[in-house]
C-alpha cells in the first residue's frame, strides 16, 4: 500500500527529491549486508539493500534514514548534503534481539519466549585442537556441566544439562542439526568451521516439543549458509602440541625400602645384587625389614628412603609413556549466494596423533554442501549434505575404536592397556627388550609388581585400524503459501559405517610370555594371536512436517488489539536400525600373511553379558508422534504457549498407546508500558518467564520384549534364561519441569564506553522423574537377579545465570565479558519396592548403591578416623579411653603409634557426590583495533569429587610418589611405608585382608578446579597492510587447558572413568587418561 | 494461476503424506527383538528344548555369574572350596579370595603364634551384604547363584517337555530330558546343601518361596530327586532315543576320555555315587592330629553313624566302576562354558607361581608320599611364592604336567587338555568304598581301595595293602589319598571339614604336623593350624533381604 502511494503521489510529499546511495556493511568484518531494511523515518518510504549491499533511495531534503536488520544495532542517520552514505551496522549484543528456533519449533526473538533457550555463535566457539564441537562447548552453556573426561583422540565429552534425570540411558542429549535429528553420527564427528550457531535447550519445560525423547535436552546445531554477496573463500590451517596433563604431579616413588648393601644395591637376603633376568624380571628383592613379602610393606622400620642410584634404576613409566602428541587441522570453505539461491560449502581435516607412545592418530576429513534456492516465490528448497570420513589407527588398548556396541557412538576408545604399568615396580625399563629383542609383557619381582604391565609390549603385538563413514543428508522443503499459512517439510537420512581391525600377533616366541602364561588378546585364550572385525552401521531417518498458521488481529482482521497468534502443527517420524557384526579369527601364523584366512578357527563375537548381545545384533527403533502448539504474542507486552505432543513408539508398552507430554510457558514484559520513558531507556529490555513441561526418556531398545539368552556352546546352539528380565509394560520416563526465568538489558551508562549494555539471564527450575527405568535386583532362587522396571523416582533442580558485559567499548578498544554459572542437585527420591539399587563402578571395593533420598552417584565407602572419640553409628567408641595414649592424630586422621597404621572405620558411610555444586565460566575478550584480538576462558568447577582409584592402586605395592613422603608419627619422621600401606590394606582391627583396595575416604578427593580452558591472541595482517584480494589474514595462537588451579592429586580433575554420559558412575579416576595440554599455532585467511 | 495450483498440489502432498505416516506406522511399531529367542517361539520343537536344556544347566548353572575372577562356577566358587581346604592361596583381593582361605592362627614349630586378625568367618560375614556382592565381594553369593539358575532352567523345561512334539519314541525321549532335569536338580540341592546353612525348595518355574528349610532337607530333596533320576531312567525303554537325545544334552565336546554319552546302567551308578557323596560329606568323621576317634563338640552336623558307613559302602558300592562314563567338562578356544586358562581352579593354579592366580598349597604338597609321580610329574620347584605366612610356597603346578605316561595331571592351560570331573569319579568312588569299609573295620579292603585309586592314578606307589596298617594309619593313608586325588572337584573343603579340621581346636577341631614356610624361607613341619572356618555357610544377603524367611534361620547359629 505504501508502495502505492509512493509512486501515485510522490510530488505530494517531497517538493526536492533527490537520491541517495550508498553501501551497507557489517562492522564485524566488512563483508556487505544484503536485505537491510532502509526507511525514510516517519514516512512508509523504503528499500532494501541488494546482494552487494548497495541501495539507491529517494529522500527528502531533510529528516532521518532508518538502517534495521536482524541481529544488527540499528541505526539513525540524519541527512545532510551528502549523496553517498555508507553505514557500517554494529552486531547487537542484546540477546532479545537474537533469534532461536530450538525449544519453540518457529523462529523467534529472544524477547518473544517463555522458555529458557541459550546460544551461541560460531565466533565465540574457541578453535578447539581436537576441532569437535563438543569440546568447543565447554563452558559455553550456562547450566550445562560438560565435561572432557578422557583425553584420549576422538573421546566425547560428558554432558549434564539440567540435572540427572535417568538412570540407564544416561544423560545425553537429543543431538540435531539445522532442524533434524542426528542418531548415527556422533557430535564430535561433526566439522567445527561449519557451525554457524549453536542452540541449547536443556529441560523439559523447554524442550517438551520433542515430547519421548526431549528429557535430556537437546543441542541443536546450525551449519553455515551461503550468504547473498560476492563469494567468499575462507582458509585456516593450524598445528597443536599436545601433552597429558599432570596437574597432580603423579608419579612413582623416587625412593625406597627395600634391602640394600653398603653400596645402596638391591640385593636378595643372601647380599646377591638383583639383576634382570632373562624374561625381563627380577628375583629375589626383599624389603630392609619384613622380609621377601608384600605385606612386609606394613613392617613398620621400613622407610622409603633409599634412592635408586645403583644396580637398579628408577624410571619415570609416565615421560615412557606419555609423549607429545600433535594435532594438524586444515579447512576450506567457499560460500556466496544470489537473490535466489545460496551455497556453502566446505572441507576439513584434522589429524590427531595420540600422545601415547605416539601410537596411531586420529585423522577425520569432513565436505560439506549447504544448497539452498527460492524455486519460485515463497517456494524454498535446502540441502544440506555432510560426509565424514574417520580413519583411527590407535592401538586397542592404547586409545583404539571397536569393541562391542562401539559403533553405537559415544563410547570411550579401548584405553586398558595404557595404564598397565600402574603397578610396574619403578625400577623396571619399560622400553628395555629382553635379548631375544622382544618387550617384556610382565615385568614382575616376585611379590611386586604382580599386576604389572607393559604398553610397549602391547604396540609391539597388537595393532588397530578402524574406518568410519558418516552421512548426514537433509532436505528441507518451505513453502509459504501467504502471510497465513506456511508449509514446511524437512526429511534426514543419517547413516554411518564403520569397520575396525584388531589385530594380536602370535607373541608364542616371546620368552616372557612363554614363561609366565602373558599374552595381550581380545578372544584368544592362549598367545597365538587373533585377528578381530567389528562392523557396525546405523541408518537413521527423520521426516518432519510442519504447518504454521499465524494470524495477527490488527493487520489481518483490522481489529485493534496487539495479538498475533501462531499454530504449529507437526507430524515426526523417525526411523532407526543399528546392527553390528562382530567376527574373530583365532591361532595367528608366525609369518605373514597376517589376514583372517591364515587363522586357525574362525567365529562370530560370543555373548557379552555387559552389551547383553552376540556379534550378530540388530536393533530397530521406529517412533513418531504429533505436536500442536499454539502461541499467542501480545505485542510488545508478552505472550503465551500451550501445547502437547504425543509420541508414539516401538519402544513402549504395548506399543500402540501413545504417550502424550503437554507444555504451557507465559512471559510479560512490564516495562514495555513504559515505553520511551526513563527507565525504558536504562532497562530497554527487562522479562520475566515462566514455563511448565513434561518430556521423556524412551526405554532402550527390547525393553519390553522378555526373551531367552542364545549363545554357541562348542559348535551346538544353546538357550539360556536371562540373569535379568524384561519387561513388556514399561512405562516412558517422564520428566515433569517448571522452569522461571528472567532475561533483561540494562543500559545505565548511556553513552559512555564503560559497561554500557549489560545482558543478562538466570533461570531457576526444578524437575521431577517418575517411572524411571532400571533393573531391580530380584532373589536369585528364582533364577534371575534382576527385573527391569519402571523403579525410581528422582528430583532435582537447579540455577543458571549468564551475564555479558562489553566492560569497555571504543573505536579502537573493545572488552567484552561473560560469565556463565550453573548450579543442580539430582537425586534419588524413591526406588520401588524399597531395596537399594547395588551398582558396580571401580571406586574401590564399595559398590554404589541408589537408595531414596540419597544424590545419584554418591560413593559410600570407610571413613579414615577423624578424631581418637570416633564412634560406631552405634554410639560406641572405636578407641576406648584407656586406649588413646596409643593413638594420635597424623594429617586429620587417626594413627596408631605403634605400627604406623591409620585407623579406618568398619562401616561404611555415603563419602561425597562426586558431582560439582556448581560450575561456571568466565570469558573475557578484548579487540585493540580491529588488528588484535585476545580471548581468555576460565572455567571454575566447584566441589565435585574424585574417587582416585588410580592412586589406590599404585598403593598397593607401595609405588606411589607419596611413600617417598616423610611423616611425623610418635616423634619419628619418616615416610613409613606401613603409614601410606595400611591406607590400602587396613580397616579397624585388620592390618590386612578385609581392608585391601576397601573404598576409603583417604582416596577420595575434593576435585575442584579452575581451569585456564582457553587462551589465544590473535593478529590480523590484512587489517595492517592492505593485501590485494586478502580480507582476512590471521595469525592465531591458542593455549588449552594450559592452566589448572586444583588441589586434586591425580592427573586431571576433569576425567571420570565411567562410560560416556553415565548418569550415576561419574566420580572415578580410574587410569583414565587426562586431557592434553595443547599449543596451537593458526592462520586463518579470508578472500 | 499457475502458482496456485501448486500451492494446491503442494498442499495436498502434505496433508496426504501426514496422514499416509501415521496410519502406516502403527503396526511398525511392534519391531520385536530380532536377536533373541522366546519360548513360544522357540522352545518349542525337540531341538529348541534340548539347547534351553543344555544351556540351563552349562550357561547359567556352570558358566554365569563368576566372571570377577576366572570365568565359572569350577573357578569361583569352586576356588573357594580349594581355598578353605588349603589347597590353594591367593593374594589377589579379588572376591575375598586372599582372605577367607586364610587360619585363625597359626603355630610354628618354635611355638611363635602367628594370628590373623582378620578372621574368616568375620570376613565371610562382613562382606555377606548385597553392596558387597555387587563389588564382588559377597563370597557366599555365586553357588547359590549358580545351583538356583541351574535348578530354574531345569524347572522352566520340565514345565515343556510335555507339550513338545518328540518324533521317534516320545515317551523315551521326554524320560530322558526329565531324568537330565532330576539329575541336575539333584546335583544343584546337593550343592546348596552341602555349603549352605539353609536353602530353598522350588521345584516350579517362576514360583517363590520364602520357607527356608535346613541343609539336611535339602540334601533330603537332592536325594529324592537323584532317585527319581534312576528310577526315570530305568524306565526308559528305547536305548537309542535314550542315547540320541542324551548325546545332544552334553556337549559334544565333553565326549571324550572319561567324558562321553553313558548308559543307562552306567549314569544310575554316577547317582549311586553322587547319593553316597551327599550322605559323606555332610557328616562329622573327626580325624585329627592322628585321632580317628576325635569328635567336635559344636557343629552344624552331626557324625557319621555305623549305619550311615554302611549306607556309603552299599550305595558306593553300586557307584561309578572304572571305565564308566562320567559327567565332566572341557574348555574350548571358544563358546566354552569355561575357559583353558581361568575356568577352573586348576588352570588358575597352573604355571608359574609368582604370576598365577592361585598358588598350590605347601600344605596340599605335604600328603604326596615320597617317589608319588604324580608329584614328580605335576610340580616344579622353579620359583618360591613369598609371601605371609600361609601364602608362601616353594610350589608350581607343571602346566600339562611334566609329560610322564599314565601319570595324572593336575592343570593345564591348553585348550582342550583338562579334564573338569563335575559330578562323581571313579577314583572318588573308590575313595568313598575304602573310607566306608576302613570306618566298618575292613581295613584291608579299604587299603586295597586306596591302592588301587593310586594305581589308576599313576601314582606308582607301593601298595599300602597288606602292611599291617592300624586304623590310624589306614585313615592317614586315605585322608592323604583323597586330598591329592580329589582336588579341584568341589570336594576338598567338605573334606577337611567332616574329617573336622575346619573347625576351631577349642572345638577339638585344628589341623597338625603340617609344613608351613615363611617368607623368609624357614621351613616348618610340625605347625598347628586353627583354621576354625565357618561350617555351613549363611545364606546370601541378595537372597535372605529380598526374600526374606518365613521358615529356617539364614545365618548359621552355630557360629
Amino acid at each position: 500500500m505504501g508502495i502505492l502511494c509512493v509512486c501515485s503521489c510522490p510530488a505530494m510529499l517531497w517538493a526536492q527529491d533527490r537520491q541517495v546511495t550508498g553501501i551497507v556493511t557489517s562492522a564485524d568484518d566488512e563483508s556487505p549486508l544484503p536485505g537491510v531494511n532502509i526507511l525514510v523515518s516517519g514516512s512508509s518510504v523504503g528499500t532494501t539493500t541488494s546482494i552487494d549491499g548497495t541501495y539507491r533511495i529517494s529522500v527528502p531534503e531533510k529528516g532521518k534514514l532508518i538502517f534495521s536488520f536482524v541481529g544488527m544495532i540499528s541505526q539513525q542517520i540524519q541527512l545532510g548534503n551528502a549523496n553517498v552514505i555508507d553505514v557500517k551496522l554494529e552486531s547487537d549484543a542484546r540477546i532479545l534481539s537474537e533469534v532461536v528456533v530450538t525449544g519453540s519449533g518457529v523462529a523467534t526473538t529472544k524477547a518473544k519466549l517463555g522458555i529458557a533457550v541459550e546460544s551461541i555463535s560460531a565466533k565465540n566457539l574457541p578453535q578447539a585442537p581436537t576441532a569437535s564441537i563438543d569440546q568447543a562447548l565447554i563452558g559455553k552453556i550456562p547450566g550445562a556441566q560438560i565435561s572432557s573426561v578422557s583425553g584420549n583422540p576422538g573421546d566425547p565429552v560428558n554432558i549434564v544439562l539440567r540435572g540427572i534425570n535417568t538412570v540407564q540411558g544416561g544423560t545425553k542429549p537429543l543431538i540435531m542439526v539445522d532442524g533434524i535429528q542426528i542418531a548415527s553420527t556422533d557430535i564430535n564427528a561433526l566439522d567445527l568451521s561449519n557451525v554457524d550457531r549453536i542452540e541449547v535447550v536443556q529441560g523439559a519445560a523447554s524442550a517438551s516439543i520433542y515430547g519421548a525423547q526431549g528429557a535430556n535436552g537437546v543441542i541443536q546445531i546450525f551449519t553455515k549458509k551461503g550468504k547473498k554477496g560476492a563469494i567468499s573463500v575462507n582458509y585456516s590451517t593450524s598445528y597443536s602440541a599436545n601433552t597429558f596433563l599432570n596437574t597432580g604431579n603423579v608419579h612413582k616413588a623416587k625412593l625406597h625400602p627395600y634391602l640394600t648393601d653398603a653400596n645402596n644395591n638391591i640385593v636378595d637376603s643372601k647380599g646377591n645384587i638383583l639383576d634382570y633376568n632373562e624374561v625381563g624380571s627380577i628375583e629375589g628383592i626383599s624389603y630392609t625389614y619384613g622380609g621377601a613379602a608384600r605385606l612386609a610393606l606394613l613392617n613398620s622400620q621400613n622407610v622409603a628412603d633409599k634412592p635408586y642410584n645403583a644396580n637398579l634404576k628408577y624410571y619415570d613409566h609416565f615421560k615412557q609413556v606419555f609423549k607429545t602428541g600433535s594435532t594438524f587441522n586444515n579447512s576450506l570453505s567457499i560460500s556466496g549466494g544470489s537473490d535466489k539461491s545460496d551455497f556453502s560449502i566446505a572441507a576439513a581435516n584434522n589429524h590427531t596423533v595420540s600422545p601415547v607412545m605416539k601410537n596411531g592418530s586420529v585423522d577425520r576429513s569432513n565436505l560439506s554442501a549447504n544448497l539452498g534456492v527460492e524455486l519460485f516465490k515463497g517456494f524454498k528448497i535446502r540441502s544440506n549434505t555432510q560426509l565424514v570420513y574417520t580413519k583411527n589407527d590407535l592401538v586397542p588398548g592404547l586409545g583404539g575404536a571397536g569393541g562391542y556396541d562401539y559403533g553405537k557412538g559415544n563410547s570411550l576408545g579401548s584405553n586398558g592397556g595404557v595404564f598397565s604399568f600402574l603397578n610396574t615396580s619403578p625400577f623396571f625399563d619399560l622400553t628395555r627388550k629382553m635379548a631375544d629383542g622382544n618387550y617384556p609383557g610382565y615385568q614382575t619381582a616376585d611379590f611386586l609388581s604382580i599386576n604389572a604391565g607393559n604398553p610397549y609390549y602391547r604396540q609391539q603385538y597388537a595393532s588397530g585400524i578402524d574406518h568410519k563413514i558418516d552421512v548426514i543428508q537433509n532436505f528441507n522443503a518451505n513453502y509459504t503459501v501467504n502471510k497465513f499459512l506456511e508449509l514446511d517439510a524437512k526429511y534426514g537420512v543419517n547413516y554411518r559405517t564403520e569397520n575396525a581391525r584388531w589385530t594380536y600377533k602370535n607373541q608364542s616366541q616371546n620368552l616372557n610370555s612363554i614363561y609366565y602364561d602373558n599374552f595381550v588378546s581380545n578372544f584368544a585364550p592362549d598367545f597365538n594371536g587373533e585377528i578381530n572385525d567389528w562392523q557396525y552401521s546405523t541408518t537413521f531417518q527423520n521426516f518432519l512436517a510442519t504447518a504454521y498458521i499465524r494470524t495477527d488481529f490488527e493487520k489481518d482482521f483490522n481489529i485493534k488489539l496487539p495479538i498475533q497468534t501462531s499454530t504449529q502443527i507437526s507430524f515426526d517420524y523417525r526411523n532407526k536400525m543399528y546392527k553390528e557384526y562382530d567376527t574373530y579369527g583365532l591361532g595367528l601364523s608366525l609369518s605373514p600373511p597376517i589376514n583372517i584366512s591364515s587363522t586357525s578357527t574362525q567365529g562370530v563375537a560370543s555373548y557379552n553379558s555387559t552389551v547383553g548381545h552376540n556379534g550378530d545384533y540388530k536393533e530397530p527403533f521406529v517412533t513418531y508422534g504429533y505436536l500442536i502448539n499454539q502461541k499467542i504474542d501480545f505485542g510488545d507486552y508478552g505472550g503465551i504457549t500451550a501445547g502437547f505432543r504425543s509420541d508414539w513408539s516401538s519402544a513402549f508398552g504395548g506399543g500402540a498407546k501413545p504417550f502424550t507430554f503437554p507444555h504451557f510457558d507465559g512471559h510479560i514484559l512490564p516495562l514495555a508500558l513504559l515505553k520511551n520513558s526513563v527507565i525504558d531507556n536504562i532497562i530497554p529490555y527487562f522479562k520475566l518467564r515462566a514455563a511448565y513441561g513434561e518430556a521423556g526418556i524412551q526405554p532402550a531398545a527390547f525393553d519390553r520384549y522378555p526373551v531367552l539368552g542364545q549363545q554357541n556352546l562348542g559348535d551346538a546352539l544353546v538357550y539360556t534364561i536371562p540373569t535379568a528380565t524384561k519387561n513388556a509394560d514399561l512405562q516412558v520416563e517422564v520428566s515433569k519441569e517448571t522452569e522461571i526465568g528472567t532475561d533483561f538489558t540494562i543500559s545505565a551508562n548511556g553513552s559512555s564506553p564503560w559497561l554500557n549494555s549489560i545482558n543478562g539471564s538466570f533461570t531457576y527450575w526444578k524437575r521431577k522423574s517418575a517411572n524411571v527405568i532400571y533393573t531391580v535386583s530380584v532373589a536369585p532362587s528364582n533364577g534371575s537377579t534382576g527385573q527391569l522396571t519402571n523403579a525410581i523416582d528422582m528430583s532435582s533442580n537447579g540455577v543458571q545465570f549468564s551475564l555479558t558485559l562489553p566492560v569497555y567499548n571504543s573505536k579502537n578498544f573493545k572488552w567484552e565479558f561473560t560469565t556463565n554459572f550453573g548450579h543442580q542437585i539430582s537425586k534419588i527420591d524413591a526406588v520401588a519396592g524399597g531395596a537399594d539399587i547395588i551398582l558396580t563402578s571401580n571406586a574401590g571395593s564399595t559398590s554404589l548403591v541408589l537408595t531414596g533420598g540419597q544424590q545419584i552417584g554418591q560413593i559410600y565407602g570407610y571413613k579414615a578416623l577423624s578424631s581418637l572419640d570416633f564412634t560406631r553409628k552405634n554410639g560406641v567408641r572405636y578407641i576406648d579411653e584407656a586406649s588413646v595414649g596409643n593413638y594420635e592424630m597424623v594429617d586429620g586422621r587417626v594413627v596408631r603409634k605403634s605400627d604406623y597404621q591409620i585407623q579406618f572405620t568398619d562401616e561404611t558411610y555415603a563419602l561425597a557426590n562426586p558431582n560439582p555444586k556448581f560450575n561456571a565460566s568466565f570469558i573475557n575478550s578484548f579487540t585493540i583495533k580491529d588488528f588484535l584480538s585476545v580471548g581468555f576462558q576460565f572455567d571454575w568447577v566447584y566441589k565435585s569429587h574424585l574417587y582416585n582409584q588410580t592412586k589406590e592402586w599404585m598403593y598397593r605395592d607401595g609405588i606411589h610418589g607419596d611413600f617417598e613422603k616423610p611423616v611425623t608419627i610418635n616423634g619419628k619422621t619418616g615416610a613409613f611405608s606401613s603409614y601410606y600401606g595400611s591406607a590400602y590394606y587396613a580397616l579397624w582391627g585388620s592390618p590386612s585382608g578385609a581392608g585391601n583396595n576397601a573404598t576409603k575416604d583417604y582416596f577420595l578427593e575434593d576435585a575442584s578446579f579452575m581451569r585456564l580452558r582457553n587462551v589465544s591472541v590473535g593478529f590480523d595482517l590484512a587489517k595492517l597492510v592492505k593485501i590485494p584480494r586478502i580480507s582476512k589474514c590471521q595469525l592465531v595462537f591458542t593455549g588449552r587447558n594450559i592452566l589448572t588451579f586444583t588441589n586434586y592429586t591425580g592427573y586431571d580433575p576433569e576425567i571420570s572413568s565411567g562410560s560416556v554420559n553415565s548418569s550415576f558412575d561419574r566420580g572415578v579416576d580410574h587410569s583414565t587418561l587426562p586431557n592434553t595440554k595443547s599449543y596451537q599455532v593458526g592462520l586463518n585467511i579470508g578472500f | 494461476m499457475k502458482i496456485r495450483n501448486k500451492n494446491i498440489f503442494i498442499q495436498t502432498v502434505f496433508t496426504a503424506s501426514l496422514v499416509l505416516a501415521n496410519l502406516g506406522c502403527k503396526d511398525k511399531l511392534d519391531v520385536g527383538n530380532p536377536n533373541a529367542p522366546t519360548i513360544g517361539a522357540n522352545v518349542n520343537t525337540e531341538t529348541g528344548l534340548i539347547s534351553l536344556a543344555q544351556g540351563g544347566v552349562y550357561i547359567n548353572g556352570f558358566a554365569n555369574g563368576d566372571d570377577w575372577l576366572g570365568n565359572s562356577y569350577f573357578s569361583l566358587p569352586w576356588g573357594y572350596n580349594e581355598l578353605l581346604a588349603d589347597n590353594v592361596a591367593a593374594d589377589a583381593s579379588n572376591n575375598q579370595v586372599a582372605t577367607i582361605g586364610v587360619p585363625d592362627y597359626v603355630i610354628f614349630d618354635d611355638g611363635v603364634k602367628e594370628t590373623n586378625k582378620a578372621p574368616s568367618i568375620s570376613i565371610l560375614r562382613t562382606y555377606n551384604t548385597r553392596a558387597a556382592t555387587g563389588a564382588g565381594n559377597n563370597a557366599t553369593y555365586y553357588q547359590w547363584l549358580n545351583m538356583y539358575a541351574m535348578n530354574n532352567a531345569c524347572n522352566t523345561v520340565l514345565s515343556l517337555v510335555d507339550n513338545i512334539p518328540f518324533s521317534g519314541d516320545a515317551a523315551s525321549k521326554i524320560a530322558t530330558v526329565k531324568a537330565w532335569c532330576y539329575w541336575w536338580k539333584a546335583y544343584a540341592y546337593g550343592s546348596i546343601g552341602s555349603m549352605y546353612y539353609s536353602g530353598l525348595i522350588l521345584d516350579e518355574a517362576g514360583a517363590k518361596n520364602s520357607n527356608y528349610v535346613l541343609h539336611d532337607a535339602i540334601l533330603a530333596k537332592s536325594n529324592e530327586y537323584y532317585n527319581m533320576a534312576a528310577s526315570t531312567i530305568s524306565g526308559i525303554s528305547s536305548e537309542s532315543d535314550y542315547e540320541a537325545i542324551l548325546g545332544r544334552l552334553i556337549p559334544e565336546f565333553t565326549q571324550l576320555g572319561n567324558g562321553g554319552v553313558p548308559t543307562k546302567d552306567m549314569w544310575i551308578r554316577n547317582i549311586n555315587t553322587m547319593l553316597a557323596r551327599n550322605l559323606l560329606v555332610n557328616k562329622l568323621s573327626p580325624f585329627i592330629n592322628g585321632n580317628p576317634a576325635a569328635t567336635i563338640t559344636k557343629s552344624t552336623t552331626s557324625a557319621m553313624t555305623a549305619a550311615d558307613w554302611t549306607s556309603v559302602l552299599s550305595l558306593s558300592s553300586k557307584g561309578i566302576q572304572k571305565g564308566d562314563v562320567v559327567f565332566t567338562g572341557r574348555s574350548t578356544s571358544n563358546n566354552y562354558f569355561f575357559s583353558a586358562t581361568g575356568g577352573t581352579a586348576a588352570s588358575l593354579t597352573t604355571g608359574v607361581n609368582t604370576s598365577s592366580t592361585f598358588k598350590i598349597s605347601e600344605r596340599f604338597v605335604q600328603n604326596f608320599k615320597a617317589g608319588d609321580k604324580r608329584f614328580t610329574n605335576n610340580f616344579s620347584t622353579a620359583t618360591t611364592y613369598k609371601n605371609n605366612y600361609i601364602f608362601t610356597t616353594r610350589y608350581n603346578i607343571i602346566d600339562g604336567g611334566a609329560g610322564a605316561a599314565g601319570v595324572y595331571v593336575y592343570g593345564s592351560k591348553t585348550v582342550g587338555a583338562y579334564e573338569l570331573y563335575i559330578a562323581g569319579s571313579y577314583e572318588e568312588n573308590l575313595l568313598m568304598m575304602a573310607e566306608a569299609n576302613i570306618r566298618l573295620g575292613n581295613l584291608e579292603a579299604g587299603l586295597a581301595q586306596i591302592d588301587l585309586a593310586r594305581t589308576y592314578l599313576g601314582a606308582g606307589l607301593a601298595p599300602v595293602a597288606g602292611t599291617g596298617l592300624t586304623l590310624a594309619g589306614a585313615m592317614t593313608e586315605l585322608v592323604k589319598e583323597r586330598r591329592v586325588a580329589l582336588i579341584y572337584r568341589g570336594l576338598s573343603f567338605y573334606d577337611n571339614r567332616r574329617w573336622g579340621r575346619t573347625y576351631d581346636i577349642t572345638n577339638g577341631g585344628g589341623s597338625y604336623a603340617n609344613t608351613v614356610v615363611t617368607s623368609a624361607g624357614v621351613i616348618h613341619k610340625n605347625a598347628t593350624i586353627n583354621y576354625n572356618f565357618l561350617d555351613y555357610w549363611d545364606v546370601p544377603a541378595d537372597e535372605s533381604e529380598l526374600n526374606p524367611s518365613t521358615g529356617a534361620a539364614t545365618k548359621n547359629p552355630n557360629f
